[in-house]
């Protein structure tokens, strides 16, 4: 991989949180993004070492497989080894969408965590789920307790907010992952107007389509871990 | 020599080997069981993890599909049937 390549997911830290409240395991996730992350190189070394084997085979040097047979399976394993190459490329991708849903999510838990530290420290109950507990009725009985109520409303719109992100943030990350499962899908589970029906994940589409949808792409193209 | 026979049978062989082997590495490199306990806090992510996972091992398992040597009933091919017992010159 070059220069260009992101960074692992266990180089990305997540911010520190102590509880679960919007939801998710996020350490979870972060370890499924650094396992995905550890079968690209398995991948291309694969894709690599049987290319070099092709190579060897069909070479033009005397002994070499020529013919049209030879010609037939050259053609054959140099569509297998850019699929090859774009299915490593595919996984990378879920790695990265995967992480950043795990930083995202461990970001909104700590700004969370961190106000309701603050909206607890000014008399506000904080329930086990991160809610604000219930609020007293009518008006406030002296400035300590209006005070109090104030925090409580700031800290429930906190708390709504920070819902809202995790559920979009996962809402995104879900349409991202969509988006990568449309380009490798069999052909009757693609949706309809995506990319041609083929029984194969084939080079042009994932190398052409395989990152749409996909943002923050920084990685190799498969034709550059292929060495081609 | 006819087109397409121009090969040393024993190199066709142990690449048809090395293929096996590789393809047999490659399918192994994701384990079938997926991200099926990571929750992502979510039926809709959780769904699409499970979708990219399953469809990925899928992908891992059927790779190389087009590369006639990896076929498990591949063989080289054998000389032709009836080549005569006794050679024809001495």
């Amino acid at each position: 991989m070059g220069s260009t390549a992101n960074p692992p997911p266990a180089s990305v830290s997540l911010a520190p949180f102590a509880f679960d409240w919007v939801g998710g395991d996020i350490h979870g996730l972060q370890m499924l993004a650094i396992q995905l992350h550890g079968y690209v190189p398995a991948t291309t070394d694969v894709t690599t070492a049987l290319d070099r084997r092709a190579g060897q085979l069909t070479s033009d040097d005397p002994g070499g497989w020529q013919g049209s047979a030879a010609s037939a399976f050259a053609a054959s394993w140099s569509r297998d080894a850019l699929a090859g190459g774009a299915l490593a490329a595919v996984i990378g991708q879920v790695s990265e969408i995967t992480g950043g849903l795990a930083v995202a999510l461990s970001e909104i838990e700590n700004a969370l965590e961190t106000q309701a530290d603050t909206a607890a420290r000014h008399g506000v109950q904080i329930m086990p789920d991160g809610q604000p507990g219930p609020q007293p009725e009518g008006p406030p009985a002296s400035t300590a307790e209006a005070a109090q109520q104030q925090w409580a409303a700031s800290y429930q719109q906190v708390w709504q907010r920070a819902r809202a992100e995790a559920g979009q943030v996962r809402q995104q990350a879900a349409a991202q992952l969509a988006g990568i499962y449309q380009q490798i899908a069999p052909p009757h589970k693609r949706s309809p107007g995506g990319i041609s029906a083929s029984e194969d994940i084939t080079v042009s589409e994932l190398l052409t389509q395989g990152r749409r949808g996909v943002h923050q792409q920084q990685g190799g193209l498969p034709r550059q871990m292929l060495g081609l | 020599m006819s087109d397409g026979f121009q090969v040393i049978m024993t190199d066709l062989q142990q690449a048809a080997g090395v293929f096996r082997t590789e393809a047999g590495t490659f399918a192994a490199i994701m384990p079938a069981t997926g991200p099926v306990s990571v929750d992502g806090g979510g039926a809709e992510i959780n769904d699409a993890l499970s979708w990219c996972w399953r469809r990925s091992v899928a992908c891992t398992r059927s790779w190389p599909r087009s590369s006639v040597a990896t076929r498990t009933n591949w063989r080289p091919p054998t000389a032709p049937t009836g080549t005569p017992k006794t050679p024809l010159l001495r």
